[in-house]
């Protein structure tokens, strides 16, 4: 046999093999369909985004968050959600999220705010950070296309929360500000229906789209990751500033605001910060504002560290308390007696809490039904 | 030639096995990790000793020897800390593309002076054939004893670190020592004294490059495992055992514990007998101390914890511990002493070892121990509390089908731990609300198994959605076809910016596996039409012989490890009677004449084969250890008639030959073999398809050398 014809034979054989490579090997992916909607679409919205400018070189700079995006034709922002098509900035999962539940308020946490409630929660696909411990990071670290999304107008949400007899609707799991057109007309849509509206966010937002958002809210958690900004550079992958900046401007417009903690060992736990992040919120939110220590469990890309200890939630706790804190929560420790609300005046607990359950609630109104101070917070 | 070739045999098993061993254990190996490690070291082997044949004479192997012995276990050394300074955040996974890089690194200073090292010692000799069968020989039973040796003696005697200390002295005292029994005394006794410094002085190096690695916590202890590295680590009052590098269990944790025990007791009441698959002494043994009328007996392969956790101030008393491989354990019981509960508790199926309890054979055995009423619960490490990603559904669909293969009736409960139930009885008719008053009927108070923790997990739409994922493949774990751990590396992958890339182009878009067909195709079929063909069909054999070698011999590991357990004693014979059928396949090959050998010795492979394909899912249980030796050994033999055959046919009346060549063919088709049948095409086209793959091999390889004879 010559040379050619036997390299002409292998080219024919390849092909063949190719050709019947579909029909060999067995699919592996499948599809189902969701807990609130009609089904799982694969298409992507095209709705206009807010906050942008188009740059006189061409593209568009995106002005939701504080990375300040610089996108050419048919790319997108780092949350993977906000593209450019021909200089105008398209929100990708507007109406599409995949995510969707029922939780207890205590989940999010909000603990002053209407304890014992509940929240229709959801969430799209994509963040606009990448926290290394991120225990949602099946959604906010996946593209739009790569999750299993739901059809939902935000109309239809207020029906769904009128129907479940569920007062609140929670943004959440993911960072809300990568799906701000989709959240500002469900809070709309919410208020219209008495339905209240909390925003649970990193708080990497710029100024102005969280002004013009603040009125649709009724209350806004806010995951503060670390007081040190080189904590945001190597693990979020953010920057702390304008979160502190976003905290301060929560805080002043009269919205109930919360505040987490996550304690995650060796990166973020030393007695030094606690007493930093306490002096922090002394100086610029006050001591009323409620703060929760939530406890790291491995996850995402910090697989082999382990879960925050008790001592050190309970060191964080009592350092809180001692720069004079007034309300200062440990989160992921059901029992502990700091999931429970004591009255700061004369130390009467007020609302007993395991875990999401309620155990008594013996406030009157929002005073403490001993000495009647005011307790902060919506009850 | 005979003493450096035993040497070589002995360093070049024990390096390549403590390499991988420790690449395995510090950067959280799969199997495709495996795969590509060992690849590594077979293309280092293969650049070696190519390299080495060129050069006339070969180099100084007393030079080489000592190289070798110094890079060994730097080599180790390296491997334990470079993760440290690759990752900016402890405890930070590190993805398997950069693992892999490592591991190639890592694994090629020892492999290229093996290779260096088989070429120069095969240059001692006159005429080429000759003298590289003799290499053959003296290597493979070098090869036997270290692998005896290092599986014997790593993590019982002996860490893994101060093996290669052991291994190197011992290389560089054998390499001068005269080979006259009665003069090497000296030499004896002096490996004697450096094997009792070194088991006293290099763990506590181990304690240490374990407290640097965990820098902010305290290693409480630090050991070696026959299966791997173990380190306690405490801070803050709490302790965490890591293995291998990652979170294997943390005291106190309530939550997993409870959700390790409570969960099953909701559905059989709280009187039980259960057995735990797996660690119970962080939590779980606690937590049966105070649960009135549960008796937990739990069974693990690796040493007990108890003495050292009592040292610590953690006590179990409630859970009887027994150290012994699940499958054997198993086999044996009593099978009037059944049980109520069996909680495999064996981690995310990160590899054939974790994932050999998801079997359907495994859930087969444990039937077989089950009451009546009996059930298995799986607590998953899998989040569905929120949301169910397209490539978490898929796993957890597997798991639940691997499971109704074996019992009629499954549950699955959400959360952050996904949980599923399986039993023959139809336990699982009970309303959330039902099992809600059930858990406040525990004689316990639970934290995390309250009424309104279960009412918010167990919620309907939570599990209409779960069980929603559960229908997306009709797929299932069988030993015949593991997808579980591919599915798992899938999964993985996506948080790895170069990972979530390559995996998926690795697993699902598979035209690229044709390139291998058409490559030995091509290799064949320009053999053939070469004008010195004869010669060069004896590097395909060469090729043939490492490809289908490797092979089968991982594929007998994996199959041994999947139906019979994974002692680590068991595998040290596997390993040593595959190179002493090796060695004896030589001397005896080299007794014959060559036209005669390698026609018979391939129809040997090919039966052998055929054979094991027939016959290797119908052999009980206590007869599995004598079925692989003997397909290990008879493989060996024929495996071994074919290099001999093929030394002859290229190198026979070749004085002036590179005498690394043909190793290297042999090595080329061992990395493949290495690299695609357990770990790429097992779970793509099942068990079957390979062994028909590896027969379809073979036959060309029958054709060709019947063509050319």
């Amino acid at each position: 046999m010559e040379r050619r014809i036997f390299l002409r034979c292998i080219g024919c054989g390849a092909v063949a093999m190719a050709a019947v490579n579909a029909k060999i090997w067995p699919d592996f992916l499948g599809g189902s369909g969701p807990a609130y909607a009609a089904g799982y679409t694969k298409a992507l919205s095209s709705k206009e985004a807010r906050y942008y400018k188009k740059l006189p070189e061409g593209g568009i700079e995106c002005g939701i968050c504080p990375r300040h995006c610089r996108v050419t034709d048919l790319e997108r922002g780092y949350c993977g959600t906000r593209e450019n098509h021909g200089d105008v900035y398209q929100t990708l999962v507007y109406g599409l999220p995949c995510a969707a539940n029922i939780d207890p308020i205590e989940k999010k946490p909000l603990f002053h705010f209407y304890p014992g409630t509940s929240a229709f929660s959801l969430a799209t696909a994509g963040c606009n950070v990448n926290c290394k411990f991120c225990q949602n990071w099946d959604i906010s670290q996946s593209r739009p296309e790569q999750t299993d999304n739901m059809e939902l107008a935000p109309s239809r949400v207020p029906q769904i929360c009128i129907e479940r007899n569920v007062p609140t609707i929670a943004y959440t799991y993911s960072e809300p500000t990568i799906f701000y057109e989709y959240m500002y007309d469900i809070a709309e849509a919410g208020h219209k229906n008495s339905i209240r509206s909390v925003m649970i966010t990193g708080g990497y937002i710029e100024s102005e789209p969280l002004k013009n958002l603040l009125p649709m809210l009724d209350a806004v958690k806010v995951d503060l990751k670390a007081i040190r900004p080189e904590y945001y550079k190597n693990i979020v992958n953010g920057e702390l500033k304008p979160v502190l900046d976003a905290i301060v401007q929560i805080k002043n417009s009269g919205k109930w605001l919360e505040l987490v903690y996550l304690i995650v060992p060796t990166l973020n736990d030393t007695e030094a910060e606690f007493k930093e992040l306490a002096q922090w919120i002394k100086t610029n939110l006050g001591t009323d504002t409620p703060l929760h220590f939530s406890r790291f469990y491995p996850q995402y890309l910090l697989k082999n560290l382990p879960p925050t200890p008790q001592a050190t939630l309970e060191t964080a706790h009592s350092i809180c308390k001692d720069a004079g804190l007034e309300y200062v929560y440990l989160g992921n420790l059901p029992g502990h007696p700091a999931e429970s609300t004591f009255c700061p005046q004369c130390g009467k607990i007020l609302i007993e809490r395991r875990g999401y359950k309620i155990y008594q609630n013996l406030l009157k109104g929002n005073r403490c039904y001993n000495c009647n101070h005011i307790i902060p917070g919506l009850f | 030639m005979k003493r450096p070739a035993f040497l070589l045999g002995l360093y070049s098993i024990g390096g390549q096995v403590l390499l991988l061993r420790e690449l395995v254990s510090s950067l959280n190996g799969d199997e495709l990790f495996i795969g590509t490690a060992l690849v590594g070291w077979l293309l280092a082997v293969a650049i070696g000793a190519s390299f080495g044949g060129r050069k006339r004479g070969g180099f100084r192997i007393n030079h080489l020897f000592i190289a070798g012995s110094v890079i060994l276990p730097l080599s180790l050394l390296l491997i334990r800390t470079v993760p440290s300074y690759l990752i900016i955040t402890a405890g930070e996974i590190i993805p398997f593309s950069t693992a892999a890089v490592i591991s190639i690194l890592m694994m090629s200073p020892v492999g290229i002076i093996s290779g260096m090292l088989f070429s120069s010692i095969a240059s001692l000799g006159y005429r080429p054939s000759e003298s590289i069968i003799q290499a053959y020989l003296y290597e493979g039973i070098g090869a036997f004893v270290g692998g005896v040796l290092i599986t014997l003696l790593v993590g019982t005697l002996y860490s893994a670190l101060s093996m290669a200390f052991l291994l190197a002295i011992a290389t560089i005292v054998i390499n001068y020592t005269t080979p006259r029994l009665r003069k090497s005394a000296p030499a004896i006794i002096l490996i004697l004294i450096a094997a009792v410094i070194i088991k006293f002085s290099v763990p506590p190096l181990d304690k240490y490059i374990d407290q640097r690695k965990y820098r902010p916590y305290q290693v409480a202890i630090s050991y070696d495992t026959p299966y791997g590295h173990q380190v306690i680590l405490s801070r803050d009052s709490t302790l965490t055992l890591m293995t291998d590098n990652t979170v294997e269990a943390t005291y106190p944790d309530l939550m997993t514990s409870e959700n390790i025990l409570l969960p099953p007791l909701l559905y059989t009441g709280d009187s039980a007998r259960i057995l735990i698959i797996g660690r119970a002494e962080f939590g779980p043994a606690q937590l049966a101390d105070s649960l009135p009328g549960i008796k937990v007996t739990a069974v693990d392969p690796r040493m007990s914890l108890t003495a050292r956790l009592n040292k610590l101030g953690i006590t179990g008393a409630g859970a009887i511990r027994i150290d012994d491989e699940p499958f054997r354990f198993i086999g044996r019981a009593n099978l009037l002493n059944r049980y109520d509960i069996i909680i495999i508790n064996s981690g995310e199926p990160d590899n054939y070892r974790s994932g050999r309890f998801l079997t359907e054979r495994f859930f087969n055995l444990c039937r077989l121990i089950l009451k009546e009423k009996g059930m298995i619960f799986l607590p998953t490490n899998y989040d569905s509390d929120r949301y169910i990603s397209p490539e978490k559904k898929t796993l957890l669909a597997e798991l639940k089908n691997t499971l109704s293969r074996s019992f009629r009736f499954v549950a699955g409960w959400p959360g952050d731990m996904t949980l599923f139930f399986a039993s023959n009885d139809s336990l699982f008719n009970l309303s959330p609300d039902s099992l809600i008053a059930r858990s406040r009927r525990l004689g316990y108070s639970s934290q995390y198994m309250n009424d309104i923790y279960l009412s918010d997990r167990l919620q309907s739409a939570k599990i209409d959605r779960l069980n929603d994922a559960l229908t997306v493949t009709s797929d299932f774990n069988s030993i015949d076809r593991p997808t579980l751990i591919f599915r798992q590396a899938l999964y993985r992958a996506k948080t790895g910016s170069i990972d979530k890339w390559l995996l998926p182009f690795i697993y699902e878009n598979h035209l690229w596996l044709y390139l291998f067909p058409i490559g030995i195709i091509i290799l064949f079929g320009f053999s053939l039409i070469h004008r010195q063909k004869r010669r060069r069909i004896g590097l395909c054999l060469y090729f043939t012989a490492g490809l289908v070698s490797l092979s089968l011999e991982l594929i007998s590991f994996y199959l041994y490890q999947s139906s019979a357990g994974s002692l680590y004693s068991e595998m040290g014979f596997l390993i040593g009677v595959f190179m002493l059928g090796l060695s004896l396949g030589t001397y005896m090959a080299s007794k014959l004449e060559p036209e005669r050998l390698e026609i018979p010795s391939l129809l040997m492979l090919l039966i052998s084969i055929i054979l094991f394909l027939l016959t290797h899912d119908k052999v009980a249980m206590y007869a599995l250890l004598y079925y692989y030796l003997f397909f290990l050994f008879t493989m060996a033999l024929a495996t071994a008639g074919i290099f001999v055959a093929a030394t002859n046919r290229y190198y026979f009346g070749r004085s002036e030959s590179n005498r690394g060549l043909g190793y290297a063919f042999e090595i080329i088709g061992s990395a493949i073999g290495a690299l695609l049948p357990t770990t790429i095409l097992l779970p793509i086209i099942g068990l079957t398809g390979v062994l028909i793959s590896l027969i379809a091999v073979i036959v060309l390889a029958v054709t060709m050398a019947a063509i050319t004879s």
